[in-house]
């Protein structure tokens, strides 16, 4: 047990050289803490619980000591789940980005497919359904590090104003282009009941390009 | 040990420094003095002891260095500068301070 006390501190401070003076005091004083418990006979493994809660989260000495490295995954062996979680939600995050992405490619198929049956309505119904449930993946699924990402990475810091100037250049384009269209295709066609329906679709093809900048920027 | 122990943690300097006013002593000896002297209701864990420590040798309050004792086990020492006396001295005082308006402030019947 003993030894194992040796190895866990080892580890504590595994890819840290440069802390090794403090490593050697802790190991001394965490093996006399339990060479006291044993020889007031407590049990090894107690004693080896005691002693390994007794030493506290060294993190902050290695950090303060090794400043420079300031990568958290080689200083922080023992927090290892947190980036994994991070990263399973992020991938989450993209794949619903994608699902929506996909939901508005397809939404004019339920239109294109009811007309045919005569029920236009409900193709419109059914197209609206499918834009709402898309932009509701976007917005609830909103990728959740990619404020941490922005901090973390000065390169993205670097690219984030032009992409959002790309962004919203793009948006306002769009919506000029979707206007002139409503105006010109009501006038010409006369269809005015339907025509309004390229709102929705102009909405549609902002939360692609969007999406696809922003899957851009992930990549 | 809960909340007292968040407020003797405020303080953990100064119990350093009060401990060393009795002779050089190493980590675990001090740790273990602070568990008996407080019926084992308080202690020190070996990370918050040892950036303490740090702290303290930075402010020029103590000295360390290398001891062998007993069957081979190197154990860093710490041993009181003039200058922790003196700032062992000030912080009992800032203490009994302390204590003094807080037994008035939570006094009752007033």
């Amino acid at each position: 047990m003993r030894e194992q006390l040796i190895q866990y501190v080892n580890l504590l401070f595994a890819g840290n050289d440069d802390v090794e003076e403090i490593k050697q005091e802790i190991l001394q004083n965490t093996l006399d803490r339990y060479d006291d418990l044993i020889s007031q006979g407590r049990q090894p493994e107690e004693a080896y619980r005691y002693a390994v809660t007794g030493i506290g989260d060294v993190n902050e000495i290695i950090n303060g000591k090794a400043a420079p490295k300031d990568d958290p995954v080689e200083q922080e062996p023992v927090y290892a789940p947190i980036p994994e979680f991070e990263g399973t939600a992020y991938a989450v995050a993209r794949m619903m980005k994608a699902i929506a992405i996909f939901l508005y490619i397809i939404c004019p198929v339920p239109i294109l497919l009811f007309e045919r049956l005569g029920w236009d309505e409900v193709g419109v119904c059914c197209t609206l359904v499918i834009v709402a449930i898309a932009t509701a993946l976007l917005l609830l699924f909103k990728s959740p590090s990619s404020k941490e990402k922005q901090q973390d990475s000065t390169e993205v810091i670097q690219n984030r104003p032009s992409r959002k100037g790309l962004k919203k250049s793009v948006s306002s384009l769009v919506s000029t282009v979707g206007l002139v269209l409503y105006f010109l295709i009501s006038f010409a066609t006369g269809a005015w009941f339907i025509t309004w329906l390229i709102f929705p679709i102009i909405g549609a093809v902002k939360g692609v390009v969007n999406a696809c900048i922003d899957l851009k920027e992930d990549i | 040990m809960s909340i007292a122990g968040d407020l003797i943690r405020g303080h953990t300097d100064a119990v350093i420094l009060a401990r060393l006013t009795r002779g050089d002593s190493y980590g675990y000896e001090i740790n273990k003095v602070i568990s008996t002297l407080s019926d084992r209701r308080f202690e020190l864990k070996e990370a918050t002891l040892y950036t303490a420590f740090k702290r303290l040798e930075d402010q020029g309050f103590i000295t360390s260095y290398w001891g062998d004792s007993g069957a081979g086990a190197r154990r860093r020492y710490y041993s009181i500068t003039p200058a922790g006396w003196e700032a062992c001295f000030r912080l009992k005082e800032e203490w009994k301070e302390t204590k003094e308006i807080m037994d008035k402030l939570l006094e009752e019947g007033k």
